[in-house]
């Protein structure tokens, strides 16, 4: 990858993509929002492919599951995108 | 030892998603006009190297009335055609089985012959192009056969036995058939019951062409299901489903409700023969609509009409007029038997939820639905078929036939309710 995303687009992304992937408007999702609340553990386990796919980047289980929050997501997105 | 005394057992609520139809009223009328739902396939591309290039796929499916976007992601096509045929049925019946009554005494049994092949087919594919760390989490909930009963206990919170039926394309028939015991017995007052299937599929497409089981009218798809015909070369591949609320006759009574009719025999062996070609005398079908008789305690010439299992299969159609005319002897001269699968092809595990409809509205309606495309019946096959016109009777005792791959054979005893 030759520039590196800024962070406002990888969140509109993410949001954008949690929104599709659970069927509700975008508005619904915040960078507060907690994947427990927002989805069960397979919508999320999807998700985690669906951040991959979007951003080229691999999330092993162990990352996946400290994700807690959308700004978990997003930050970690961020950091990977930034190391690589 | 515990002594069960047999309660009667009644249908109380219809529903359907049919290619001639997405409700049971819809394929009913289609149905009684002699309509063919076989067409074009359009699921996926196909070349010359298809033999067989139509199916019996219902256009324009559309769930959103009753599962959101993103359950529908969850959920494998042949789980939504359940859940939208349960959700008209039990809204049919008009009892709100959400709220009313013990919800462990409300219990489901969806039968499919094959399950989620297409979330097979789609999740193999993904996993051989992107490795095992890109399969879907829903592929499991998806694909399994018994994803239509889950999701219909679900939808409509039903606590009691909730299970799958998987015998081919008998297994509508036995999951009505094992549903109505379950309230004959006691356990249960209200049973949501049938089967669905959505496999026209590349894989099993080919897989029945390769067993030339499949016709291969290419040129003329809505003449291709042929049942009893001279000139049927082998069935059609359909997909849908249908769901019955069986329910409980005083609990049917109490609250005033439509009685479509009664269901009072099941008949179920299996041919232990051939995993997938009957047995030429048909013996396990004969002794299928036997046992159903004895169960339901009526004589053969009770008996006005069968919705017959009709493939379309040189076979198969033989072994079964030859186990009729062995069960009923002259009788078989009198009753009506149609194959309904002339108009809506073969929709496997769904097939016998399906042709309930029919055999439902023999009683109910007294109308027989048509055999169509029969031009000219096959040697020695001189029954009445109904032959591409429905015909009115006033039909007292009703059989619905279904027999599927593996020997299995199911009969439906329906009786006119007054």
């Amino acid at each position: 990858m030759s520039e590196p995303l800024p962070e406002s687009e990888i969140e509109a992304k993410v949001l954008e993509a949690i929104a599709d992937q659970l069927g509700v408007a975008k508005t619904e999702i915040t960078r507060a929002s907690d994947f427990d609340s927002i989805c069960d553990s397979l919508d999320k386990a999807e998700l985690m492919m669906e951040f991959e796919d979007l951003f080229e980047i691999s999330i092993t289980d162990e990352a996946a599951t400290k994700l807690k929050t959308v700004a978990d997501a997003i930050d970690f997105v961020q950091r990977t995108l930034k190391n690589s | 030892m515990k002594t069960v005394t047999f309660r009667r057992v009644v249908v109380t609520g219809i529903g359907c998603v049919s290619n001639l139809g997405n409700s049971a009223a819809a394929t009913w009328a289609a149905m009684k006009a002699g309509k063919s739902g076989v067409s074009p396939l359009t699921s996926f591309p196909q070349n010359e190297d298809w033999t067989v290039r139509f199916a019996g796929e219902i256009h324009d499916f559309d769930p959103s009335h009753v599962v959101d976007g993103r359950e529908q992601k969850r959920i494998d096509r042949v789980a939504l055609f359940a859940m939208v045929a349960a959700h008209e049925a039990v809204a049919d019946c008009g009892y709100d089985l959400k709220t009313a009554g013990d919800p462990y005494r409300h219990g489901t049994i969806i039968g499919s012959g094959i399950g989620g092949v297409l979330t097979m087919e789609d999740g193999h594919t993904k996993l051989l192009q992107t490795g095992p760390r890109r399969v879907s989490p829903f592929v499991v909930p998806r694909l399994m056969v018994n994803a239509g009963a889950g999701n219909v206990s679900i939808q409509f919170n039903l606590r009691g036995p909730s299970t799958a039926v998987a015998s081919a394309c008998a297994s509508s028939g036995h999951a009505m058939g094992i549903a109505m015991q379950i309230i004959q017995r006691g356990e249960c007052d209200v049973m949501v019951a049938g089967g669905a299937e959505a496999a026209i599929t590349p894989l099993t497409l080919s897989a029945f062409a390769s067993m030339k089981a499949l016709s291969t009218r290419n040129n003329d798809p809505t003449k291709a299901s042929r049942p009893f015909d001279k000139d049927r070369d082998g069935f059609v591949l359909a997909e849908g489903s249908a769901v019955v609320v069986l329910e409980e006759l005083e609990h049917a009574r109490k609250r005033g409700a439509r009685i479509y009719g009664e269901l009072i025999g099941y008949g179920a062996t299996g041919d232990a023969y051939h995993i997938a070609a009957p047995d030429e005398q048909g013996s396990g079908a004969f002794k299928a609509m036997e046992v159903a008789l004895k169960d339901a305690e009526v004589n053969a010439t009770d008996v006005g009409y069968i919705n017959a299992h009709g493939t379309s299969t040189p076979l198969g159609d033989k072994a079964e007029i030859a186990a009729v005319k062995r069960l009923f002897g002259a009788h078989a001269h009198k009753l009506a038997m149609s194959s309904t699968k002339s108009m809506t092809g073969h929709a496997l595990g769904a097939a016998g939820g399906i042709e309930t409809i029919p055999t439902l509205m023999a009683l109910y309606e007294g109308v027989l639905a048509p055999t169509i495309n029969l031009d000219c019946p096959d040697e020695g096959f001189d029954l009445n078929f109904v032959p591409n016109v429905p015909q009115e009777a006033k039909v007292d005792v009703a059989l619905n036939n279904t027999f599927g791959f593996g020997g299995h054979n199911v009969s439906l005893v329906f009786r006119r309710y007054s």
